[in-house]
């Protein structure tokens, strides 16, 4: 399926069982009280944005639904105790339209999609860990982008844990509604630092063929570049580039020149790299040539040879590397697609029984998806768990064992929907 | 404003008022002897923007040769919609967007502040640079196919991208194209159709003709040495068994079939990759070739190759100011040989 923060919760390798009716039945009424006894926050002009439903006992995806009323949506969810529940991020002048012509397309809010499926340093940990991961790269995408580069007023930004595994950044700010798809690439692309033209960030003449003594040329400033303290990527990159070279300094003298001659195809590779490696490093600390290079002064390699090989190490050899570090993560397809369908907040996710939730900003750092977004009460359930299963939940540890088991409905329900277990 | 202000920057809603107040009303523009200037310098607009795609300068000395030039800009519109060719009306707005950055270059910063204003830019002066919301900037920019055009490659501060005087005036340029773009054809009645009726077809022929030049030339004989380095890596990286990407598959299976590839041939210079699945990149190859699907997906241009991470291996023929296309490269290389 193409409509897609649609997560599932892919347990790759794992023991699954098929839900049996019970079960069916019973998250299903679980969820309609929730839906019946909970206020939920509807979404910005809900009437102008489609809906879209998965349910327990259906195949599939029911969408093209629009609202008139708050209490339509509620009555729907309390009637039909959806497994997952999506609008859209556009707004249409028919939002029940069949096709994307006929709904016309007024506008969209911008959605970040952060999900440990698509973030590589989250992948083979546990739920916990996972989260945590995520949660890192939400914080820099927010700080770093949303807020700093983009100066997007804290007003028109939220953040939604997805009930899953990760968490969407809605942004509503009126400018942004217009934009179409290539602009809102161009969007991701500056996130994830795609296309940055590292060429102008050492610039000028390189040094004269001979080179010139240190001592008599200290006034002259042939070569430049930009200053780390810059805004945008420009600032980004300087500072990734430094801490890049630092890095070489924690390592062994020898192993630092074994690792810059690694980028040398020359026959005095070694004597390049040690002629680099001092330029850089010698002398007390805050007073080495790097802590020049640190406040942007990055004339002060002894030849020209030095000069242009650290450039081009830095500039391009390891020009991925370098924006990695500074990139933040977004996932392409969700953010440029301009019909995306997102999960409501307050919902329920339906393989976990999590409350899709908002979560103030200031609040992220310390939010605990296991604890905060749990719904379900306490009340015993009997399940038959298919595989021993330890977590923290609500504060309290589990360490279940295979078989028929009796835990509070808050677990069970988790269980149940990762499908480790069934209704007994 | 004076009015070889409005003749020179005809797009203003201040050169529109004028002519609501003043007149001339439309059929007079049409039928009137005094306004026969004013219909040969529309034509001639149209038939510049065909030829050369920019628009030459012509007599502002009087005050009736401003206003002629003022009501030539409404006659070439008419004339652009009469024809009706996407192809026309893109090329027409091309010229008269490159006319007005012509001479926006000439103008104080205050009166590009201005214009940009006339397009929705709320642009602040900053120092020597203007600085304009990131949002305003990215409605424009994404049409500009330079990789310094990319917002990853901007200053930008708090929402604000900081641009230089003259990077302003190109994306004002930018606006202006898509504004015309957006704006033509105009609805015409039988009555303009009828009155036009030589000029439309002289237009009409012209674009014709203009039209068969830009179409694709057959390639001759494929040589891979005639390939762009970008195309050459990814042709390599597909026959060593190595994970492509799937823009990366896409932007070459495009290419070969521009280049005068069937889907057999691709299919067949695919196959040595260890992971072939002939069932899979059949469908695939025919769904890009337009087998399946019935349209013909051309290969992306270098700025999208670069946006994509594809641009590979760039040489000197590949940084030339002039080189965007990788089918371009390919041609260029042919002439060489």
């Amino acid at each position: 399926m193409d409509d897609a923060s649609v997560e599932v919760l892919q347990d790759k390798g794992e023991e699954k069982v098929i839900l049996m009716d019970e079960t069916i039945k019973f998250l299903k009424q679980k969820f309609s009280e929730y839906y019946k006894n909970n206020e939920l926050i509807y979404p910005a002009r809900f009437g102008r944005r489609e809906f879209g439903f998965m349910f327990f006992d259906r195949e599939g995806m029911t969408r093209h639904i629009g609202f008139n009323t708050r209490n339509e949506i509620k009555d729907f969810l309390v009637k039909n105790a959806p497994m997952h529940v999506y609008h859209s991020s556009a707004y249409y002048e028919k939002p029940d339209a069949q096709t994307m012509a006929q709904k016309k397309w007024l506008g969209a809010d911008l959605i970040f999609d952060l999900d440990a499926d698509h973030i590589e340093k989250a992948k083979g940990l546990n739920y916990d860990e996972m989260l945590n991961v995520v949660k890192k790269e939400t914080l820099k995408l927010l700080e770093n982008f949303i807020l700093d580069d983009f100066g997007f007023d804290e007003k028109h930004v939220s953040v939604n844990f997805s009930g899953g595994r990760g968490y969407h950044i809605h942004v509503t700010d009126p400018k942004i509604f217009s934009l179409d798809s290539s602009a809102r690439r161009e969007i991701v692309d500056h996130v994830e630092g795609i296309g940055f033209d590292t060429e102008k960030m050492i610039y000028g003449r390189s040094y004269r063929e001979h080179d010139l003594d240190m001592r008599s040329r200290t006034n002259v400033k042939i070569v430049k570049m930009v200053d780390p303290n810059a805004g945008g990527w420009e600032g980004r990159f300087c500072r990734g580039m430094i801490s890049f070279t630092e890095e070489m300094e924690k390592i062994s003298k020898e192993e630092a020149i074994k690792k810059l001659s690694s980028y040398i195809k020359k026959k005095t590779a070694k004597k390049i790299a040690g002629g680099i490696y001092e330029d850089l490093f010698e002398g007390k600390t805050g007073d080495r040539r790097i802590d020049k290079i640190k406040k942007g002064n990055i004339d002060i390699f002894s030849k020209t040879i030095h000069l242009d090989t650290f450039r081009d190490i830095v500039l391009n050899r390891e020009k991925v590397t370098i924006t990695k570090r500074g990139a933040g993560a977004a996932d392409e397809p969700v953010t440029s697609d301009i019909k995306r369908l997102i999960r409501m907040n307050t919902s329920l996710h339906g393989k976990t029984g999590l409350k899709v939730m908002q979560i103030k900003l200031d609040e992220l750092k310390k939010f605990n998806p296991l604890n905060d977004a749990v719904v379900f009460q306490d009340e015993p359930v009997n399940i038959k768990l298919i595989k021993p299963v330890e977590i923290s939940m609500r504060k309290k540890n589990f360490d279940l064992k295979k078989g028929e088991i009796t835990v509070p409905e808050f677990l069970g329900i988790f269980l149940m929907g990762r499908g480790f277990a069934v209704k007994e | 404003m004076s009015l070889s202000m409005l003749a020179s920057y005809p797009f203003l809603h201040e050169a529109v008022e004028y002519i609501k107040k003043n007149g001339p009303a439309l059929d007079e523009i049409m039928n009137e002897k005094a306004y026969g200037r004013a219909r040969t310098l529309g034509k001639m607009r149209v038939k510049e923007a065909l030829e050369y795609a920019e628009i030459k300068e012509h007599d502002f000395s009087t005050e009736t040769n401003q206003l002629m030039e003022l009501l030539s800009y409404i006659t070439a519109r008419i004339l652009v919609s009469c024809v009706n060719d996407s192809f026309l009306t893109r090329r027409y707005a091309l010229a008269e967007s490159k006319r007005m950055h012509l001479r926006l270059q000439n103008e104080k910063p205050d009166f590009v502040v201005m214009v940009g204003k006339e397009f929705g830019f709320d642009a602040e002066k900053e120092g020597e640079n203007t600085k304009i919301c990131f949002t305003d900037y990215l409605g424009y920019s994404s049409g500009i196919k330079n990789i310094e055009w990319k917002l990853v490659n901007r200053k930008i501060k708090k929402g604000y991208v900081i641009l230089a005087e003259k990077e302003f005036a190109r994306l004002i340029q930018e606006s202006l194209r898509k504004r015309i773009e957006s704006e033509l054809p105009l609805p015409v009645n039988n009555e303009i159709l009828k009155v036009f009726k030589s000029e439309i077809s002289e237009i009409k022929n012209m674009t014709d003709e203009r039209k068969k030049m830009f179409m694709p030339k057959t390639l001759g004989k494929i040589s891979i040495m005639n390939f762009p380095p970008c195309m050459r890596h990814l042709l390599g990286m597909m026959q060593e068994g190595e994970n492509v990407s799937h823009s990366g598959r896409f932007a070459l299976t495009t290419f070969l079939h521009a280049v005068g590839m069937d889907a057999e041939q691709i299919l067949s210079l695919f196959s040595s990759a260890s992971d072939f699945d002939e069932h899979k990149s059949r469908y695939q190859i025919e769904h890009i070739t337009g087998k399946i699907s019935g349209t013909e997906y051309t290969p992306p241009e270098c700025a999208t190759m670069k946006t994509y991470g594809l641009c590979i291996n760039e040489d000197d023929l590949c940084k030339m100011e002039w080189m965007t296309h990788p089918l371009k490269y390919y041609r260029t290389k042919g002439k060489k040989r």
